[in-house]
């Protein structure tokens, strides 16, 4: 299956649950600032939102939206143990992070900041939000090691991959230490470290483009 | 199972599941700015996030963030026509709805929802609203609802954030699919019903 990846992307979340469940993707870097892929295609042609990540099925259709992305993945492989929560009693629960997740810390928080036209005096007013989000996030890490039950979940993949925008923007999380120890302890997860650093392979390659 | 509910907010997405799948719940309305019930107790005990909705199981539960109580609620009650069967690829299609309008729509409506908000931002929070539309319009052209021929769950989330454009004074009729669609969605009489019950609580 072909993946429409972005180099500093929340499509890093899927990249990690692919990587952990074993399903070969062949990725496909796309050009966010002037949405082409590799080829010169347009984005929106395979992806009218012109957004990432978009996943192209084997049947050739284009699945989009990360967190359906990432729930079609998990049941392709039914017996994995990103199955065994994501689909079990607890999967709601899961569903209930990946939401807080993708609405409150990414799009209510970390968004309007990549956005070169946000007015500077809305910036501290984003950090704000995301500075509650991230608390939350703290104290429900209190007293266990993952978002949801005894195991890493596609919750999991998807809070790691958002709340590391937080190196990018220089917002420190030193305030929150168990989110930061979490943060540490998904980063040594072997998909999560080969997924890092494919996304930060292609984001030196695209530097050397833009400087050459 | 209780339902706790704000008028205007996206709470009303799930009391349309709800009716429309039959499945009757005890609705307690939120001072959400206050974070009170209407008997002064604290809502924060309910749900620490302080939002609404928030769905009280019956095992004593709480579940919160509304696309996710509306799977819940439709998994209850399997073959029904508003959320297909776990597994499916009709089902990813209503999940990919689901996730746009809760963070592209949703999201891009709160902006416009805080008094802190500067002017400048605000601008262009309707601007990617009016991105957001443009895209809805064209593939309601085709359709009468955003997975295809059947009302789901993704539309009566949809329909929700989309009735705040009457809150910000957004007109619509740039874009007569999402207009015909918005007016289609709500003659239902789940809808009604759900529209009603906001307007005797904000009077009581």
């Amino acid at each position: 299956m072909k993946f429409f990846h972005e180099s500093h992307g929340c499509s890093l979340a899927v990249d990690i649950v692919a990587r952990e469940l074993g399903i070969p993707l062949e990725i496909v870097w796309v050009d966010m600032q002037r949405k082409v892929l590799p080829d010169g295609t347009d984005l929106h042609a395979i992806n009218p939102k012109g957004q990432v990540p978009s996943l192209q099925l084997a049947d050739g259709q284009f699945l989009s939206e990360g967190l359906a992305i990432m729930q079609y993945l998990v049941d392709q492989c039914p017996d994995s143990d990103l199955a065994s929560t994501a689909r079990g009693a607890d999967k709601y629960r899961v569903l209930e992070w990946m939401s807080f997740i993708g609405s409150d810390l990414h799009k209510g928080g970390f968004m309007p900041l990549f956005k070169k036209t946000t007015p500077p005096d809305y910036r501290p007013i984003a950090l704000q939000h995301i500075a509650g989000r991230l608390e939350w996030l703290d104290r429900h890490l209190a007293d266990r090691d993952y978002l949801v039950g005894d195991r890493f979940t596609i919750a999991d993949a998807h809070c790691y991959a958002i709340v590391i925008w937080t190196k990018r923007h220089a917002i420190d999380v030193t305030p929150w230490p168990r989110l930061e120890a979490y943060m540490a302890s998904v980063a040594a997860r072997p998909s999560v470290r080969a997924a890092v650093e494919a996304q930060l392979v292609q984001e030196a390659l695209e530097a050397k483009a833009r400087a050459a | 199972m209780k339902l706790y509910l704000t008028p205007h907010a996206c709470s009303l997405a799930v009391d349309i599941v709800a009716r429309e799948l039959e499945i009757p719940l005890a609705l307690e309305w939120v001072d959400v700015r206050a974070k009170k019930l209407r008997d002064g107790s604290d809502y924060y005990e309910v749900n620490p996030k302080g939002q609404v909705p928030t769905l009280r199981l019956d095992d004593g539960e709480f579940l919160t963030e509304g696309p996710v109580i509306v799977q819940y609620l439709a998994d209850g009650r399997p073959g029904n026509a508003l959320l297909p069967p776990a597994g499916t690829m009709a089902r990813y299609r209503v999940l990919e709805w689901l996730n746009f309008v809760g963070t592209e729509l949703h999201k891009g409506f709160t902006p416009l929802f805080r008094p802190t908000t500067p002017q400048a931002y605000r601008e262009i929070a309707r601007q990617n609203l009016a991105t957001r539309f443009k895209w809805l319009d064209a593939v309601l052209a085709g359709q009468p609802f955003l997975a295809g021929t059947a009302f789901s769950v993704a539309d009566a989330y949809c329909y929700t954030i989309l009735m705040w454009s009457k809150l910000h004074d957004i007109d619509l009729s740039p874009w007569p699919n999402l207009a015909a669609y918005v007016a289609r969605v709500a003659a239902r009489p789940s809808v009604q019903a759900a529209e009603e019950a906001e307007r005797q609580a904000k009077a009581g």
